[in-house]
């Protein structure tokens, strides 16, 4: 059963937020939201919808949101479950034959950033992308949003001991499928 | 740090680095127009979410009320709106009609509409003076839709068309009656009615890709049940069937109801679109378009992100007419629908082909595709209520150019309308080309 992040559950939200607030956290955290939405779903316009619709989401539930301190987790652990969605809908459209291209997002990308057409960054996001969600979730949140073990803990809501093992072994499944030892 | 996360973490840095700030979608334009307060830096910084969150919004509300049958005109209007049954099943949001179009509405002063409007030719007919104006600022169609015809000094709309490429109104005159309309296809118009010899000799006014047509009638407009109206000109043909109830001198006879059919032997579905909406101006940049429309909604397809957008200003169906589609961050028209209640689209996408559309009419349609050659149901689209329509999308099975041909029923309340495109070129990143079509209303 995934966590499903809910305002309500999260700490310090439950009381009121002003529109002020809610502003700012936009402001603030929008790109960086789409860019962790980037990584993990490896399609831009993808991951702005991600974001944006948990914005709406924030949005029709501002009463409940109340310190920006707290909101980030929630909003960053409320993209991330968006994005398994989107993964879940990808892998089921390549199930029916109906995605030829799961790794659609690269090319996209490759047409806008030269660094990402690096071979060598290819292959790591291609075997990232094969490993287990919550591997690969715990990687990106540690090596890309630069989260520690505890931080990571609270916002995929599993304990630090399961942060730590998770990473250990996506890393040592990385390297083995990058063809070199940790 | 080891090897592995060296590499890791810089591969994900570079792809987190394609992701600039500036590049992002332009969420204060997004506002501009929008229902969200342009006066509140809260809805102004959260305007992409307040759109988003209106796709939700606009599934839940009610439907936009039923107005009339087929026409357009206003059910009801005249005495004779509710007792016959409905024929038409696309039905059309008559509110669209500027000015509006019903029996009770029609015959006022002709100069409390043509002020804005451009005399385009004139004559007379069973001695009555006429004339025909089109709206200034517009193109034909639909400057003729939002124009209308002037018969001894009185107004007549003719804007219930949007829906029919043939569209026809009855006057009576209090003698024998003057039938009216227009059919939009270019080129040398055909007309003829039954009743046989019910109409005589038609004048044609032909502009540009649209022509107005005013007949006398042989009896009384009141004597008439129904009638049905033929037209053809080279670029193709349609049918319209109109069920027809009270009259009041002075006025367009109330229609009860109406259908009809076309079939198009040239893409004659793509013109009036703005933007243009053909196979060689689709799978641009989006970034033109969006700026100067709203989001609607948005989701996945086939691992592809998509976005509807909707014109600022405009409301309703014709936004979502003059919007379009973003897949994948390449921009696609919605317009062929313009003519017609419903229409869609292939997309030649990068995996499976990718279909869309849009129902310009209120209720609650389900989807139904089918492909030629394979005689089968396609894969059921996602449907979303939008702005008073059915907007949809979904893959196809195979790549679009594998499709020669495909129908589209809109089905609703145990009726179908049905609509069949035969494509021809497709390019990939375009929308394939529109040869023929064929279809009803």
């Amino acid at each position: 059963m995934e966590a499903v992040p809910h305002l309500a559950d999260s700490p310090g939200l439950g009381a009121a937020v002003n529109s002020t607030v809610l502003a700012e956290l936009f402001r603030r955290h929008h790109g960086d939201l789409v860019r962790l939405a980037t990584v993990i779903l490896r399609n831009r316009e993808a991951a702005e919808d991600v974001v944006q619709d948990v914005f709406a989401n924030v949005q029709a539930r501002s009463g409940q949101l109340v310190r920006p301190d707290a909101a980030l987790p929630y909003l960053r652990a409320a993209v991330l479950n968006r994005c398994r969605s989107v993964i879940r809908r990808q892998a089921l459209a390549q199930r029916l034959g109906l995605l030829r291209d799961v790794d659609f997002g690269l090319d996209q990308l490759s047409a806008e950033a030269d660094v990402i057409r690096a071979e060598e960054r290819r292959q790591v996001l291609a075997a990232l992308a094969t490993l287990p969600r919550r591997r690969r979730e715990v990687l990106v949140l540690r090596y890309y949003a630069g989260l520690s073990e505890a931080e990571i803990a609270s916002t995929l809501g599993i304990s630090q001991g399961t942060v730590k093992s998770a990473a250990a072994r996506g890393l040592a499944a990385l390297a083995r499928k990058l063809g070199e030892g940790t | 740090m080891s090897r592995t996360e060296d590499r890791l973490t810089d591969a994900l840095d570079a792809l987190g680095r394609t992701v600039a700030d500036e590049h992002l979608r332009p969420l204060s334009d997004i506002a501009v127009g929008s229902s969200a307060g342009a006066h509140s830096p809260w809805r102004r910084w959260l305007a992409p979410a307040a759109a988003a969150a209106a796709v939700v919004v606009v599934a839940g509300l009610a439907v936009t009320p039923i107005l009339g049958h087929g026409s357009g005109r206003a059910a009801g209007s005249g005495a004779g709106g509710s007792a016959a049954t409905p024929r038409s099943r696309l039905l059309y949001d008559a509110s669209r009609c500027r000015p509006p179009v019903t029996a009770a509405t029609s015959g006022g002063p002709a100069a409390d509409y043509t002020g804005a409007d451009r005399e385009v030719a004139s004559g007379t007919v069973a001695g009555h003076p006429w004339s025909v104006w089109v709206k200034k600022g517009l193109s034909e169609p639909t400057a003729l839709e939002d124009g209308g015809l002037v018969l001894s000094g009185r107004w007549y709309g003719m804007c219930a068309g949007p829906p029919n490429v043939l569209e026809t109104e009855l006057v009576d005159t209090g003698g024998p009656g003057i039938a009216y309309g227009y059919l939009a296809y270019p080129g040398r118009v055909t007309l003829s009615m039954t009743p046989a010899h019910s109409m005589r000799a038609p004048h044609v006014v032909r502009l540009a890709g649209v022509s107005a047509f005013i007949a006398p009638l042989s009896k009384s407009a009141c004597a008439y049940q129904s009638v049905t109206v033929n037209g053809s000109a080279h670029a193709g043909s349609a049918t319209h069937h109109l069920e027809l109830g009270t009259c009041q001198p002075g006025h367009d006879v109330a229609i009860t109801s109406s259908d009809g059919s076309w079939s198009d032997t040239s893409p004659q579905l793509l013109r009036g679109c703005s933007p243009s909406a053909t196979m060689f101006s689709s799978g641009g940049p989006a970034a033109a378009h969006i700026a100067r429309d709203v989001k609607v909604a948005a989701g996945i397809v086939g691992g592809q992100s998509w976005s509807l957008w909707s014109q600022k200003g405009s409301h309703g169906v014709d936004g979502i007419k003059n919007g379009g589609l973003v897949l994948s961050g390449r921009w696609y028209g919605l317009c062929p629908f313009g003519l017609n209640p419903a229409g869609f689209e292939l997309v030649d996408a990068r995996s499976a082909g990718v279909v869309y559309g849009f129902v310009g009419s209120p209720g609650d349609y389900a989807i139904r595709l089918t492909g030629r050659t394979e005689r089968q149901h396609l894969p059921k689209p996602a449907t979303l209520r939008a702005q008073g329509g059915t907007f949809f999308i979904g893959v196809l099975v195979r790549s679009a150019c594998d499709y020669p041909s495909i129908t589209m029923d809109a089905i609703r309340n145990g009726q179908t309308d049905s609509q069949t495109l035969n494509f021809g070129t497709c390019k990939p990143g375009h929308v394939v080309e529109v040869r023929t079509g064929s279809g009803n209303w």
